[in-house]
């Protein structure tokens, strides 16, 4: 086998994997490079193909950075609004479903997205559509609008789980877990536990001490929580109107300051320094999406908007704005609730999804259609 | 060992040899591959994440036999993430022989 074979065979593998011509020219460049120094150094053409690897294991090792054709795919997003229609005025005339059949217009971004993302992404990205459509089943069939908006908060924890790895997993998750248990209870079993209930937040941080080995100034800081949560309890049964029984938890806060916890946060991993900010910023939403539902009444049904920033870092920590389309799910999302939750112009506001295949033809696939054109009567160049 | 892991430690080796001396393309895998007793195949997906991430630059310059050779060059991007790959490389190295020490002593 000679250069040119190595080379071709490169190319046949990459075609066949639907790479875009650019990529597939820039890896052939490359190759035909190193080809060639390869052979001034003196080997021969099977030990320069046996060195360079063969092309199934050079696209094993770089096809995560590597581009894809998708045409043929996106007439299914072309044709996704002429079906949403018709369902639309069927679901609308037949069985008189005008108030939800808007729903049906999701199926625009989902069919983009199931189509144009990959696996990670597209689970995080469909879950604002998969979340709205079982918000609002629940909420048109069951009345269920209370405690079904907790739904949305497969969102972040989509990308928890995705992103998170280990112990973090378990410690970004647990925030949520303990909102489920406060709502859920609180709507369902005990209804003080409105009142009285937030204090199982506290154990936050004690799940995040217990992922790591215990220490005896460990025990200390989850006794000095635990007793908090049982003053903060017990002085709400046996006191009436204790408004400032949230100074309790000064007691935990200032030990663990004292005892340094506060690296529970920063942690002492590699990347942590370049990661710092992200935590930051994440830890700032979950903290603002708390606050604003304490102290805002009535907030709750759409507060959670504010968790859509915890996938949106994270894209823009992964990929900056090299795919503004990532975005677009989650603006899409936050634009839609507040229209329909502040305006009540649900029967509009599906509209706003349609920026989703918008932005997807305007920055992902514009300069790909002409690429499988070439890419069907290309020769090889070698 | 941990692929990321090895990774970070491969990442750290071409920033640290292209720093060193300018090399092209095919220099780096045959050098690297042979120190570090690893396939050849994967020096150059990271060579091209590396250069994708302006860590390197390329230029071209004629080899002795008149062919044109890709030179990789680091950027000062490229200097800065070197610099924080060491302290972090050291920073580990130091605990493991801290682990070791008191392995040894006991």
């Amino acid at each position: 086998m000679n250069k040119r074979d190595y080379l071709n065979k490169i190319r046949e593998y990459f075609s066949e994997r639907e790479v875009t011509r650019e990529d597939i020219n820039t890896v052939v460049e490359d190759y035909a490079e190193l080809y060639d120094e390869a052979l001034e150094l003196g080997l021969t053409d099977e030990q320069v193909a046996q060195k360079l690897g063969n092309p199934r294991d050079i696209y094993d090792s770089i096809k995560d950075t590597l581009h894809y054709v998708k045409s043929k795919d996106n007439r299914i997003v072309a044709v996704m609004p002429f079906i949403s229609t018709i369902l639309f005025f069927l679901v609308g005339f037949l069985l008189n479903g005008w108030a939800y059949a808007w729903i049906f217009y999701l199926l625009i971004p989902i069919a983009a997205i199931s189509i144009n993302t990959k696996s990670k992404e597209k689970i995080v990205a469909l879950s604002p559509f998969i979340a709205t459509i079982t918000f609002f089943t629940l909420g048109f069939v069951f009345g269920l609008w209370h405690p079904g908006w907790l739904i949305f908060l497969i969102v972040p924890v989509s990308a928890i789980v995705l992103s998170a790895r280990g112990k973090e997993k378990i410690i970004g998750l647990s925030p949520f877990a303990f909102l489920i248990i406060y709502i859920l209870v609180s709507t369902y079993v005990i209804e003080d536990f409105y009142q009285y209930g937030w204090s199982i937040f506290a154990l936050i941080p004690v799940i995040a001490i217990l992922t790591q080995p215990i220490k005896l100034k460990d025990i200390f800081m989850i006794s000095t929580i635990l007793l908090a949560m049982a003053a903060h309890i017990t002085i709400y049964f046996t006191i009436e109107n204790a408004g400032y029984v949230w100074m309790v938890y000064l007691v935990p806060t200032v030990v663990g300051i004292l005892l340094g916890y506060i690296q529970v946060i920063s942690g002492d991993k590699v990347n942590v320094k370049e990661k710092i900010w992200v935590i930051l910023a994440m830890l700032l939403v979950v903290i603002t999406y708390l606050l604003v539902s304490f102290l805002i009444p009535n907030i709750w049904t759409w507060s959670w908007i504010i968790l859509l920033l915890i996938p949106m870092i994270g894209i823009y920590d992964g990929t900056k704005f090299e795919h503004p389309v990532a975005y677009m799910p989650f603006i899409a999302v936050t634009i839609f609730m507040l229209l329909g939750s502040l305006g009540n112009y649900w029967q509009y506001a599906w509209l706003v999804f349609l920026i989703i295949p918008i932005t997807a033809i305007l920055t992902e696939s514009g300069d790909k259609t002409n690429e499988v054109k070439e890419d069907t009567d290309e020769t090889s160049d070698c | 060992m941990n692929t990321q892991f090895k990774k970070g430690i491969l990442d750290l080796c071409i920033l640290k040899a292209v720093k060193d001396q300018e090399m092209y393309g095919f220099e780096i895998i045959d050098k690297l591959s042979n120190l570090l007793d690893i396939n050849e195949n994967t020096i150059y997906p990271i060579l091209r994440r590396l250069t994708d991430q302006r860590l390197f630059e390329t230029y071209s310059k004629d080899s002795p036999l008149g062919a044109q050779r890709k030179y990789y060059k680091i950027t000062k991007e490229g200097e800065q993430k070197l610099y924080s790959y060491m302290e972090d490389w050291d920073a580990f190295i130091k605990n493991v022989n801290y682990i070791l020490k008191d392995e040894k002593d006991e």
